[in-house]
Formats: C-alpha cells, sequence, structure tokens
C-alpha cells in the first residue's frame, strides 16, 4: 500500500464543537480519561505510583493506554528535550480530539533547573497547548491527583479548550516548533 | 416473526448493557482485590459514550472500518443463537437444529474480521497480535470441540436446546456434574477464550500495548467495546447451556451467567502471564487429555 | 601493585595513582595506548570495558579520554588516561577490541568533537538531532547564551496568567 495513505498530510478542518448532548459529553469526558502511557522525563516516576494500589487514579475513570489513537490526556513528565519533543508533537497529533496536555513539574513551565541547558526547552506553551499546570520538582501523586481534579473540573465546565486553541493557531505553533526543530522531517499534519 | 425480530433486538441491547455492567463489576472487583477503590461499576458505560462521541479521523482502507463492524456481528450472530431463557418465546432466540455447530463458526468470525482489519492497519504491534491471537485460538478450541462432542455425543443432539433439555430435573442432571472431566475442560478452556490473565497473550500490554486495536480509536473502538461484551455474554450464556442446565427464568438466567463469569475473573487477578507458546502447549496437553477422558468414558458406555 | 610493575615494563607509563585497593589511575601515550588496553585484556583479565570519558583540559590545550576497564575475576578497575591535542582532535577507535565502545565513541564525538578514525557510525546522530553550533560538553561553549537564544528567554516566575499572556502571543502574531 501507499506510504501516504497512512496518515492524512492536510490541515485540519475547523473542528464543530457542540450540539444537542455537549453537557452530557462534556460529562463523560470528564470522567473517562484515558492517558497515553508516554513519559517524557523523570516525572513518569511519579506517575506509577499514581496508577497503582498507593494513589488510584481508576477511581477517578483513568487509565493508561498503550497508544495515542485511544488517549485523551498527554502527560509532558518533566524535562522536554528537543529530541523528545519532535516525538511528543507526533504522539499529540496522533490523538484524536478532544484531548488534553498537563505538564507536571518546573520544567515544561520555565525550564526549571535545566534553564541554562542547551537541549531542553523553557517554555512548553510555545510548542504545545496546555491545559492545567502541576508545579513541583516533582510533583507528589496527590498534587498529580488534584491536577487531574482540575482539569475534570475544566472539562466539566466546558472550558479546557487548548485543542481547539491548537486548530486555530497552528501556524503560530508551527513556527515555534520549526524555530527549533531544524530538520522537519514528518509529515505536515498527522491526525 | 416481526415481533420475534423486535424481542430479538431488545435481548441484543440488553445483552450489550449487561456485558458491560460485568465488565464494570471485573474491574470494580479486581481494585478491591488489589486493595484499592477502583472506578464505578458504570464506568464502562462512561467510556463507551465517550469513545463514541469523539473525532476519528484516521484512515487506513476499507477492510480498516469493516473490522470492528465484523467484530460486533460475530459477537452479536453468536449471541442471538444462543437461547437465554428456555421455552419462553421471546427469550430463546433464533435457536435451531444443528446451531451448535455454527456457533462455533460464529465465534471464529469475529476474530477473523479483527486480523484482516488489524492487518491493514499498518502498525507493526496489530500483526504480532493477531498472530498471537489466531496461535491461541487454535490452542483452546480443541478442548472445547471435544468437550462439545461428547455432550453431543451423550445428549444425541446438536442444538443448544436439546441439551438444555437433557439437563432438566434437578441440579444433579447438570453436565457439569454428569460430564465432570468435559466441563473442566471447557471451563479451562473458557479462559483461554476470555483471554484472562495466565493466557493474556493477545493484548499483552507489558509487551505489544494494546495489540490488534493500536491504531484503532474513537468511534471504532465503541463498536470493538460493545463488540466484546457483547460476545463475552454470549459465551457466559452458552456455558450456562451447555454446564449449568440453562435457565427456567430470567432472574435464573442472570445468576448463572455471573456464576460462569465469576470463574475467569477470579483466575485472572491471581495469575501472571504465560507466553505464547507456553499457553498453545497447555491448552494441548492438560485440558485436551481431561476432555478425553470424558470422551473416552461415552464411547466405551455405548 | 604488581601490574604497575608489569606495565611499566612493557609500556610508556607516564602517571600513575593507586586510588583504593581496587581502583588504579595509568597514564599513557596514544602510541601506547591500543597494544595496553589488549595487553590489559587478554593478559591480565581486564575484559569489561564499563565506559569511555572525556574530559576538556581548556587551560592545557587538551582532551583527556579515559579507558574504564573492570577485571570480573580480581574485582579490580583500572581506568587508562590518554591525552590528546585539543586543536586537531584526533584518535583511533578501539571498537574492534570492544564492539560496545562505538557508542561511546560516538557519544564523545557528538559532545566534544573528538574525531575517531574507523569508527563506523562516527557523525551519526545520538541525542542532538539537528545541533547547529560547536559541541555542547566543551568548555567554551556558552550554555546559557544559546538556550537563551533558541528556546527563548526563561518565564516569568509567576505564570497565574498564562492563558491569557499566551492568546496575547497569538494576536500579536496575526498583526504582524
Amino acid at each position: 500500500m501507499d506510504k501516504k495513505n497512512y496518515f492524512l498530510d492536510e490541515k485540519p478542518e475547523k473542528l464543530t464543537y457542540g450540539g444537542v448532548f455537549r453537557k452530557i459529553d462534556d460529562w463523560a469526558r470528564a470522567r473517562s480519561l484515558w492517558v497515553v502511557a508516554y513519559g517524557t522525563g523523570c516525572g513518569s516516576i511519579e506517575l506509577r505510583p499514581t496508577f497503582t494500589s498507593r494513589f488510584d487514579a481508576e477511581r477517578l475513570g483513568m487509565r493508561m493506554v498503550g497508544t495515542p489513537r485511544q488517549a485523551d490526556v498527554l502527560i509532558i513528565s518533566g524535562y522536554l528535550t528537543v529530541k523528545t519533543l519532535k516525538r511528543v508533537i507526533r504522539v499529540y497529533e496522533q490523538m484524536q480530539s478532544p484531548k488534553y496536555v498537563v505538564a507536571l513539574g518546573a520544567c515544561p513551565i520555565n525550564g526549571g533547573m535545566y534553564y541554562d541547558s542547551y537541549n531542553a526547552i523553557n517554555q512548553l506553551d510555545l510548542y504545545l497547548p496546555v491545559d492545567v499546570w502541576i508545579t513541583g520538582c516533582m510533583p507528589r501523586p496527590e498534587a498529580i491527583l488534584a491536577g487531574f481534579k482540575r482539569l475534570q473540573e475544566l472539562i466539566d465546565s466546558g472550558r479546557a479548550d487548548g485543542w481547539k486553541k491548537y486548530i486555530e493557531n497552528l501556524d503560530w505553533y508551527r513556527e515555534n516548533q520549526r524555530k527549533i526543530i531544524k530538520n522537519w522531517k514528518m509529515p505536515n499534519y498527522n491526525w | 416473526m416481526w415481533s420475534k425480530i423486535f424481542y430479538a433486538f431488545l435481548t441484543l441491547l440488553g445483552g450489550i448493557a449487561y456485558g458491560l455492567l460485568l465488565g464494570g463489576i471485573s474491574r470494580k472487583i479486581t481494585a478491591r482485590m488489589q486493595n484499592r477503590r477502583g472506578p464505578t461499576v458504570w464506568q464502562n458505560f462512561i467510556d463507551l459514550w465517550k469513545l463514541f462521541r469523539k473525532k476519528t479521523a484516521v484512515s487506513h482502507g476499507v477492510m480498516f472500518y469493516l473490522a470492528p463492524m465484523f467484530r460486533l456481528v460475530g459477537g452479536a450472530g453468536t449471541f442471538l443463537l444462543v437461547p437465554i431463557v428456555i421455552d419462553s418465546p421471546y427469550l430463546s432466540n433464533f435457536s435451531f437444529g444443528g446451531d451448535l455447530i455454527v456457533i462455533m463458526y460464529f465465534m471464529v468470525l469475529g476474530c477473523l474480521g479483527m486480523a484482516l482489519g488489524a492487518a491493514e492497519s499498518g502498525h507493526p504491534h496489530a500483526p504480532i497480535g493477531v498472530t498471537r491471537g489466531l496461535s491461541q485460538m487454535a490452542g483452546y478450541e480443541l478442548p472445547f470441540v471435544i468437550s462439545v462432542v461428547v455432550l453431543m455425543i451423550a445428549d444425541k443432539t446438536a442444538t443448544v436446546e436439546g441439551i438444555v433439555r437433557a439437563q432438566q430435573g434437578g441440579i444433579l442432571h447438570w453436565h457439569l456434574f454428569t460430564h465432570p472431566f468435559a466441563a473442566a475442560a471447557a471451563f479451562i478452556s473458557l479462559l483461554g477464550m476470555m483471554t484472562s490473565y495466565p493466557f493474556q497473550v493477545v493484548l499483552a500490554p507489558q509487551e505489544i500495548a494494546v495489540g490488534p486495536p493500536t491504531e484503532y480509536s474513537s468511534t471504532f473502538l465503541s463498536y470493538m467495546f460493545s463488540g466484546r461484551s457483547v460476545f463475552a455474554m454470549a459465551k457466559y450464556l452458552l456455558f450456562m447451556d451447555l454446564f449449568l442446565g440453562g435457565a427456567g427464568s430470567l432472574l435464573e438466567a442472570f445468576a448463572k451467567t455471573f456464576l460462569v463469569f465469576l470463574w475467569p475473573l477470579f483466575i485472572t487477578n491471581v495469575f501472571p502471564r504465560f507466553r505464547l507458546e507456553q499457553s498453545v502447549r497447555f491448552f494441548w496437553t492438560w485440558p485436551t487429555f481431561i476432555g478425553l477422558v470424558d470422551l473416552l468414558r461415552i464411547s466405551l458406555m455405548r | 601493585m604488581e601490574i604497575l610493575e608489569r606495565l611499566r615494563e612493557r609500556f610508556e607509563v607516564l602517571e600513575e595513582k593507586v586510588q583504593r585497593d581496587d581502583l588504579i589511575f595509568v597514564g599513557t601515550t596514544g602510541k601506547n595506548l591500543i597494544p595496553m588496553l589488549v595487553y590489559l585484556k587478554e593478559y591480565e583479565g581486564f575484559k569489561t570495558l564499563v565506559m569511555i570519558s572525556c574530559v576538556d583540559w581548556i587551560e592545557e590545550g587538551k582532551f583527556q579520554l579515559s579507558y574504564n576497564l573492570w577485571a570480573p575475576k580480581q574485582k579490580k578497575n583500572i581506568i587508562v588516561k590518554v591525552f590528546i591535542d585539543r586543536k586537531q582532535p584526533n584518535f583511533t577507535t578501539i571498537y574492534r577490541i570492544w564492539p560496545q565502545a562505538e557508542v561511546y565513541e560516538r557519544e564523545i564525538h557528538e559532545m566534544f568533537g573528538v574525531n575517531f578514525e574507523g569508527n563506523p557510525t562516527q557523525g551519526e546522530e545520538l541525542i542532538l538531532e539537528d545541533w547547529d553550533d560547536i559541541p555542547p560538553m566543551r568548555r567554551d561553549f556558552d550554555t546559557l547564551k544559546y538556550s537563551m537564544e533558541k528556546f527563548g528567554e526563561r518565564a516569568p516566575k509567576s505564570r497565574i496568567n498564562i492563558r491569557r499572556e499566551i492568546s496575547e502571543q497569538y494576536d500579536e502574531w496575526r498583526r504582524k
């Protein structure tokens, strides 16, 4: 089969969102967050206790899934290098909207302890839309759970709209991304 | 005729709902066994709604779209052939002469559709999962067929209804007690059918992420989700009819399917996982020989 | 240490230091390095290459390469040091003695710009994709300046109004 068929290389149309079921949709989305099991940095070590017996995020309806196609939430767990950012962008664009991004720790906010690193980015929201920030280095699982609760509230009230912002301002995000990813060997759009 | 189709449709919806509820209960019980609270028992309904209403923007070809439908139709077909309540005009579904053989064919259909669709999705994990699933199927089909053949010979019938009628008249007439070896073989192969944990080689989250449905998203996944739950329901009902004496009322059907549902659940929570070749080797030795004992017994007694 | 005497007999040993009972430092010249490593591997039982590391001595104009070896039977480490010129950092690969050295040398090439002749994967990207400056672990590389230029200023400490801030940036960009 033609390789081109495996991803869509065209700009996504403007998404309509809402309709009759909007209230039910938001309610269901808030209570069934599937997290893509992809750890970008040191913070993913805190996600294991969050999702297993001790802190049990499953009672909030959350689950880890192994593929971006089925996931709703992308967790940027800690510092993000340029090499990882490339993969993160692909993962984010392969997720089906509505989708949400949670940034974990100090590094995605302002570079954290890697603010002068030659390889870690300083501000995540220049490259991806972030819905919830969780501070700390690293945040404890309690803080992560609190962040997820906040995300649920935002979704419930229809304010977690980062994925819409991303599509509307895609060119702005692309310009920022291409500024640090010099060799763009990816399809233009791959969702 | 039309009323029968209408009632079959209603039973199908009921089957999906009960299957989803059982899935939620199993998640709750698993959570309790791991000493945590777990999600609500309605979690699967919420997941299903969310998946159904998500945007789908992936295209991989025609077979990719058809595969979840195959899965759903395979599950629904199996479900509709198994009588739920015997002697009831509404709940006996489309049971007919020789239907046990058709049921066994239908059980394969969903897997085959899934295999075609997953192969077209182009993700490397998908063919690995499909290969594992089909090999596993070759493993558990053998003991299951042997035990079904034992029941067919014993009752001289090839319908589920006939087998249920042969078990009427008290708990000791159940095939679970009259043919214990065949029942044991079939219940072990049920573990393989439900891909419960010692035989969890298809999805195998530690190795191949989610296996065959890796590329499937949103609405497709919701079809697969409901297909899986109705398929599981069909298997519980089939085992209830074959070994637990069928059901005389809807309440009895609920209770007995719940009993069948508990068996793979409790096994799945206490065992680690086999590799593929270990799993197939297990199915071709122990349950097969246990089933052969009853087959030999039946043949000699005739 | 007997092993030091045996090494002194056979090779030119520039410096030596016994750090602990099980850890010895030996300095040698570039010419003697490969014979010494082969001798240590085949005759003295230092069968494992633990790692290769590099140090930038910018004041002396030298790179120091350290080859860390481990002898499983004697439970001993030896670190063989060799200095090369910083202006022309060329050296020979040792991946024919230990195949795993290939990756270490590739990383050192990426981080310090040391050129290992004969290494088959030399120059392929390991960690730094699309690198556009001098190798980052050299001491004359200003990492803070580079970070500021490429990834922008460190964001303000209070980010309560973060959503508004980003949407202002969208608008600004659209006006352009």
